[in-house]
Order: structure tokens, then C-alpha cells, then sequence
């Protein structure tokens, strides 16, 4: 019960009564363009909740991550088109998409993770790097076998972009509850320990492997979950555009402007990189990054503990209310 | 210190705050024209004006608004008795997939624009459709040209240009009559578009006797071709087909010539279509052959229409050129283009093809409109328009085969349009120690609008460098700022 008056757990409650609220009022087709915008916060809520799990509370970066959106939208190919092709759509087809995606990339994370979470701090970052450009070739390659060449298409199912917005929704409420609840868990508390210091944790009784590599599995599984709304919504798996390594850099860049070590951090922080994102897109198109780029820098250099971290440390009543 | 920190802290982030509402406020999009007063029809088009498209992306846009232009001038839109004008709301979307459902989906929520063209290239129209058939807002595909985006079930996606199956048709009936020795080689980009394009004149080659040596895709974004190139020149090729966009078409005749290739006929995608590629590659340009949606010569014209039985709506091709050349007077972005290529003219051509149907549906409507087109069967300056109702497939508008000949672009295919025969075994390509086959070398009856061609050109590769030169100056600026503001933050930190 205690759990329930926790702040991260009412801010959680807060944001899916605010979706919920903005998907029934969507239908009415008058607020289309705020329907559009609350799927895309949704989907970088997710996945900066998704690293989450193993950057901010494991102090691991992964600059891999993309890898596991990209699994979840290839599977999602692979349901649409091979699994079940001609069906028209289903939940079913949905849930099959859902649970094979993060399935997959959580077998995938497991693998990687038993060989590349020995090595610590820079070195695993580098490896992972790796695992990005190992997947993408890997997919070129499938799908050049399978006779397509990307991106690979999928036939046009006729959802709406009410469907897509639930599809977003679900996955959502799912990824909010898991990583909230991995924060507050005994899980939570000795992976924080091992963010903290890996060798005291150790020694203090952490099985810090083990912790890691769930760690790295269950963020892999979130992720791979995001990847399937994302491909059905764009209705085609592009190797290029999913394994990009700018996906990971976006995870990465919301989890620290937001604030490491929090769960409130990276939601801020997905709403900081969308806004910026969504205003300059149609400005300045390719110079965006260039004006992009410095602003995080700025942010680094002075908040290093990002906008959450700094609040609570500034006002420390506030903790009450950021957790 | 510490509190100088937080001033310089709490601003910056509350400037990040402030500025995501004051963009979308303050500054507008890139529309044309600027103001309409009295009734308005929204056309949004998300195009390539930076990045690996800029080139065919300028020329689309100026096609649209060369096309928009007139049909303001001459009446605007008639529906139902009520007279629109139209609007064109652009973006850049800097020639990246990635950025494509985010503006589609801008147009059509924030702009609320009533109708779509689709941006350049297949890759890009295939990340753009499913967002605009989720809206049920149609879209006009005028650089989208790989079948397989028209066999996906989309209903609001409609062609306007020949799809990728009818490429090489022309060329390699060329080859047949011209080369009895042909060897073929494809050396081609593994996207969308030209992997369609090869994959039916493979077909065709096939059940034509052709024989092809050499067949191999190149990953996008290749700039050394040599392997390639050797490859093909061991297996005794000697003919190249091939290509997939700008760069890599010019890059890939460049290294071929460079490397001593003897070759008879040589017709590459897109590439040459350009004024730029004569102008970058001068003699090794003369004797490419490209396949062409349209060409500045072409001999569409209401008489012929009216032997065809068909209607003709819009723009003479005389008028048309002079209204593109008009944009390039009058509207900025425009400036310094030169001829139309058929980029531009598919693009214009898309917007004649919407306002025809919005005219005979006499309504907004998507629905009814993309109802309507079924039924339309019209030649314009772009030539005969006529859609496949269940896909959306152009089936209507027919394809010619142009090449450089003497700095000029001619039509050499097929030969009742034809300007000139087709140049086989051009000597910078195939030098006279080698058999000459039968073609006679003709000279060349290029049209006067070629003509300015080469003067032209030069001025379009100076504005892309000055535009490339500004957003470079105004980066560096912006970065100066900032090191400026973090290095004074940290020596003052001390």
C-alpha cells in the first residue's frame, strides 16, 4: 500500500489519466493534431524509460539501444508479413507482434549482455556500439536474401490513428509500471548500489552480474516492446532508419538532460528533446542537429545531474514530489 | 558563484522551455504565394532542399510552384461554382526517411492542409504514404517510382509518373536494334527505386534475347565503384545500365570513363536528367542516355490531344517553361535553376492532375476526389494522365529515352518524338580501335530551349554552394556562442 503514495507512482497515474483523457477526446477527430503529438511523446517517454532501466539506474550506458527498437519493428515485419500474412488486422496480431518483439529482444540483450557485461564503463559502451552496426548489416542482408530491398513494406492494414494511438497507450502503461517498479524493488535498490559503486556493492552481497544482465534484459525487453507500435505506425521495417545510432544518442541525451538516477528524470527530459525536436524539425531541417547538439551540451556542462537532479538538489523539499 | 551559475542555468532552461511555443508561433512556414485572399485550397509537400536530393528536390518545387502559378493566374480553382486559389506549404525534410511521418504529419494536423504531394524519391514516398493514408488525405507521388510502393493496398497514393517497371523498356529497345553484340552490365543502387527499375528490365532483357553479363547492387551511399566496374569490364560488358540518384549516377559514369571502360551505349537513372551533370562531367557526359519522364522537347500539344480524343488541361509546354522561368525571376528559393528537368515537370504535372479531379469532383473532399481521379484520362505538357483505379499506378503517361549529345539533351526514343537517333559508341566511350556497329553518328537538331542549357547549370551548383556556405556560417556562429558561454562559465566556476 505504501507504494501507491509514492510520487513516481501518482505522476504515473497522472500522465495515463492525461493520455487516456487525450485518446477519447481524439476520437472526436477535431484535436488530431494533439493526438499526433501525445503518440510521439508516448513512444519517447518509452524508450527513454526503457534505457532508463540500465543507464540511469545501473549507471551503464548503452549506446546500442536503438538495436532492441529495431528488433521489436523487425518482428513486427516478420508477424505482418510472413506469421500472418493476408490476415487482416487483429489484436491478435498486435499481441503476437508485441510478445515475439520483446521476446526476441530480450533473448538477444541476454546473449549480448552475458558476454559484454563483464567488461565496465567505457568498454561496454563500445561494445555495444558494436552490436548496433553487427544488426544492421545482419538485417541488409536477410532482407536481401528474402529478395526486398529496404525498407521492406508492409501492406496497407487500414488502421486509423486512433488505433495506433492505443497501440502507443498500452504499451505505455505497461513500460511506466515495470519501470517504476523496478526503482522501488529490492532489484531497484541493489542495482542503485552498483551505480553508485560497483566493488562496495559487490561486496556488500550484490550479485552484481546477475543484477546487470537482468538489468540489461528487461531494457531490452521494454524496448523492443516500443518498436512495435513504431512499425506498424510507419507501415515498413527500414534497417537504415531503426538501427540508426542517432536513435540511441536520443535515449541517451533524454535520460541525462532529464536526470540520472530518477524515474521522473527521463519522462522530462523525453518532453524536453520532443519539443525541441518538433519545433525545429520544419525550421531549419538539417541544421536542426546543429543547433540540437550544442543545447545538450550546454545542458551537460551545467546541470551534469540533469533538470530532475537539479531541482532536487536545489530545492530538497522537492523531493517529496521527484522521485 | 554558485548563485551566478544558477542565473545562467535557470535562463538557459527556461529559454529551451520558451522556445519550443515561440518557434511554432512566430516564425512561418515556407509557403507560396505568401497571402491569398478570398477562398484557399492547402496543398502541403514535404521536399528535399538539403541533402542527397537537393538537386531533383529544387526542381520539384519550382515545378509545383511554376504549375501553381498559373493556375492562379488563369482563373484559379473552380468548384462547385466557387473559385479557390491555391497554396503550396513546404518543408525540407533534408532528403532523411526519418524525418518524413513527422512532417506529414505536421502538415496535415497544424497546417491543416486539404490535399499532399509526396517528397522526392522512392524511399522518402514510401515513409510519407502510410502517414497520409492513415489521415485519409491523398497524396501525389511524382518522384515515386518503385511499383512495390502501389502494390501495398494504399488507396489515397496516386502516380503520376511511369513507374520504375517502365525505365529501361526504351533503352534496351535500343540495344536490341541497334547493338547485335551487346553485352549487358547493371551496376545499381540497392534502394527502393532502382532495384525495382532493374529487376523488371531484367525481365525484359530476357524475353527480348538480350544478354546481360553482369548484374550487381550497390548499398546506397557508395562512392567507389571501381570493383564494380572491373567486374563487369572482365565479364566483357559493353553496355552499362544502371544508376539510382544524383550523386552516385555521376559518380559511377565518372569512374567507369576513368578506368578505360570501352562502352557502346551507356543509359543511367536520374543522374543525367540534371543540367548539373553535363556541367560537372563536360566531355565524359556526351553519349549517356537517361531514361526520361519529360523533356523540355518534348511534342505533346492540344492537337495532338485532339487526335488522341483526349482532353488537354493546363500549360502549353512553351507556357509552362516560361511560367518556370517566371518562378525563377519571382520567387527566391527558385533563383538560379535553369532549364526545367523532369523532375520539375512530373511535379507540375501532379498539381494539374488534383486541381483537374477537385474540378470534376466539385468538392474538398478527399474521399470524392480520389474518387473522381479514377475517371480522369487528360494529356497535359507532362503528357497523358490516366490511373490504374484499383492501385494507383500511372498507366497513362509514356516514357522517352533522352541523351547528351554535344552538350545537349536530346530525345532519341522512341523515334516519332524523337530529336535526333541515338548516338552508339559515342568516341569519348568507344575509341575508333574498336568496331563501330551500324548506327550512323547523327547530329544533332537539339530545341531552342536546351540551348541555354550549359550557361545555366554553372548558376545552379553556385546557389546550392551559397546556400551550403550560409548554413555552415550560421552553424559556426552558433557554435562560436556557445564555447563562448561555456568557457566563460567555467573560468568564472574557478
Amino acid at each position: 500500500m505504501r507504494m501507491l503514495k509514492r510520487p513516481g507512482f501518482i505522476a504515473s497515474i497522472i500522465l495515463i489519466l492525461v493520455y487516456l483523457a487525450i485518446g477519447i477526446a481524439g476520437q472526436e477527430g477535431h484535436l488530431l493534431a494533439i493526438v499526433g503529438n501525445a503518440m510521439d511523446t508516448m513512444m519517447y517517454i518509452g524508450w527513454a524509460l526503457a534505457l532508463a532501466v540500465i543507464m540511469s539506474y545501473a549507471g551503464y550506458v548503452s549506446f546500442g539501444h536503438a538495436v532492441f527498437v529495431g528488433i521489436g519493428a523487425w518482428m513486427t515485419a516478420l508477424t505482418i508479413e510472413s506469421i500472418m500474412p493476408s490476415h487482416p488486422f487483429t489484436i491478435s496480431m498486435f499481441i503476437v507482434a508485441l510478445l515475439l518483439g520483446a521476446g526476441v529482444a530480450a533473448l538477444v540483450a541476454y546473449a549480448v549482455g552475458w558476454v559484454v557485461l563483464r567488461l565496465r564503463g567505457a568498454y561496454f559502451a563500445i561494445a555495444t556500439i558494436g552490436l548496433d552496426y553487427v544488426v544492421l548489416y545482419l538485417a541488409i542482408y536477410m532482407l536481401s536474401r528474402a529478395g526486398i530491398s529496404p525498407p521492406m513494406l508492409f501492406r496497407n492494414l487500414n488502421l486509423t490513428v486512433q488505433d495506433f494511438y492505443w497501440m502507443h497507450f498500452i504499451v505505455f502503461i505497461v513500460t511506466l509500471f515495470v519501470v517504476y517498479y523496478i526503482k522501488v524493488s529490492r532489484f531497484g535498490f541493489g542495482l542503485a548500489a552498483i551505480r553508485e559503486d560497483e566493488e562496495a556493492a559487490e561486496v556488500m552481497g550484490v550479485d552484481t552480474f546477475k543484477y546487470k544482465l537482468m538489468a540489461f534484459t528487461l531494457s531490452a525487453l521494454i524496448a523492443g516492446m516500443w518498436g512495435v507500435p513504431l512499425a506498424f505506425r510507419h507501415a515498413k521495417f527500414d534497417p537504415q532508419d531503426v538501427f540508426s545510432l542517432l536513435n540511441s544518442v536520443i535515449m541517451i541525451v533524454e535520460n541525462t538532460v532529464g536526470g540520472l538516477g530518477t524515474f521522473l528524470g527521463p519522462i522530462v527530459g523525453a518532453y524536453i528533446y520532443y519539443g525541441l525536436y518538433w519545433s525545429l524539425l520544419t525550421k531549419i531541417a538539417q541544421a536542426s542537429f546543429v543547433v540540437l547538439g550544442p543545447l545538450i551540451v550546454i545542458i551537460i556542462a551545467l546541470v551534469p545531474e540533469g533538470l530532475v537532479g537539479w531541482l532536487r538538489e536545489k530545492f530538497p523539499r522537492l523531493r517529496k514530489v521527484l522521485e | 558563484m554558485r548563485k551566478g551559475l544558477n542565473i545562467v542555468l535557470v535562463l538557459t532552461l527556461a529559454s529551451l522551455v520558451a522556445l519550443a511555443p515561440a518557434y511554432t508561433l512566430v516564425s512561418m512556414a515556407a509557403t507560396y504565394p505568401t497571402t491569398v485572399s478570398g477562398n484557399v485550397i492547402k496543398i502541403g509537400m514535404p521536399i528535399s532542399l538539403s541533402g542527397k536530393f537537393a538537386t531533383e528536390g529544387h526542381q520539384a518545387l519550382c515545378g509545383v510552384i511554376a504549375t501553381i502559378m498559373w493556375i492562379n493566374d488563369h482563373g484559379g480553382v473552380n468548384v462547385n461554382g466557387k473559385t479557390y486559389k491555391l497554396q503550396l506549404i513546404y518543408y525540407d525534410d533534408a532528403s532523411s526517411a526519418n524525418n518524413e511521418p513527422s512532417i506529414v504529419q505536421k502538415l496535415i494536423t497544424q497546417d491543416h492542409v486539404n490535399f499532399l504531394l509526396a517528397p522526392y524519391s522512392s524511399g522518402l514516398t514510401s515513409a510519407a504514404a502510410p502517414i497520409a493514408e492513415q489521415y485519409h488525405v491523398i497524396m501525389l507521388s511524382h518522384g515515386g517510382a518503385s511499383n512495390a510502393i502501389f502494390q501495398k493496398g494504399y488507396h489515397y497514393l496516386v502516380q503520376i509518373l511511369s513507374p520504375a517497371s517502365e525505365y529501361f523498356t526504351g533503352a534496351l529497345e535500343i540495344i536490341k536494334q541497334y547493338i547485335p553484340d551487346a553485352k549487358i552490365a547493371f551496376i545499381y543502387a540497392n534502394d527502393k527505386f532502382a532495384s525495382s527499375v532493374v529487376q523488371y528490365a531484367e525481365q525484359k532483357a530476357k524475353q527480348m534475347g538480350l544478354d546481360v553479363v553482369y548484374s550487381k547492387a550497390y548499398e546506397v551511399g557508395t562512392s567507389d565503384f571501381s570493383t564494380f566496374i572491373s567486374a563487369a569490364k572482365a565479364a566483357g560488358a559493353n553496355v552499362l545500365l544502371g544508376g539510382g540518384h544524383f550523386a552516385d549516377g555521376k559518380a559511377l559514369v565518372k569512374q567507369a570513363h576513368d578506368l578505360g571502360w570501352h562502352l557502346k551505349f551507356i543509359a543511367i537513372l536520374v543522374a543525367p536528367a540534371e543540367p548539373a551533370f553535363y556541367q560537372q562531367l563536360d566531355d565524359i557526359a556526351n553519349g549517356v542516355a537517361y531514361p526520361s519522364q519529360w523533356e523540355p522537347g518534348v511534342k505533346y500539344s492540344p492537337q495532338l490531344a485532339k487526335q488522341m480524343g483526349l482532353e488537354w488541361f493546363g500549360p502549353t509546354v512553351q507556357e509552362w517553361i516560361s511560367y518556370f522561368n517566371k518562378a525563377q525571376s519571382e520567387v527566391s528559393i527558385c533563383k538560379g535553376i535553369g532549364t526545367p528537368s523532369y523532375h520539375a515537370a512530373e511535379a507540375g504535372a501532379a498539381v494539374l492532375f488534383l486541381v483537374k479531379a477537385i474540378e470534376s469532383a466539385g468538392t474538398l473532399d478527399n474521399a470524392k476526389v480520389r474518387q473522381a481521379m479514377n475517371n480522369i484520362d487528360i494529356m497535359t505538357f507532362f503528357g497523358r494522365l490516366k490511373i490504374d483505379p484499383k492501385t494507383g499506378l500511372q498507366i497513362g503517361h509514356k516514357m522517352v529515352v533522352a541523351q547528351w549529345q554535344n552538350g545537349k539533351r536530346v530525345v532519341v526514343w522512341p523515334p516519332e518524338v524523337a530529336q535526333a537517333k541515338p548516338l552508339i559508341a559515342p568516341p569519348n566511350w568507344w575509341p575508333s580501335t574498336a568496331t563501330t556497329s551500324t548506327a550512323s553518328m547523327s547530329s544533332t537538331s537539339a530545341s531552342a530551349t536546351t540551348s541555354s542549357t550549359t550557361s545555366t547549370s554553372s548558376v545552379t551548383s553556385s546557389t546550392t554552394t551559397k546556400k551550403t556556405s550560409k548554413a555552415v556560417l550560421w552553424g559556426s556562429i552558433i557554435v562560436i556562442i556557445i564555447v563562448i558561454i561555456v568557457g566563460v562559465w567555467l573560468a568564472v566556476r574557478k
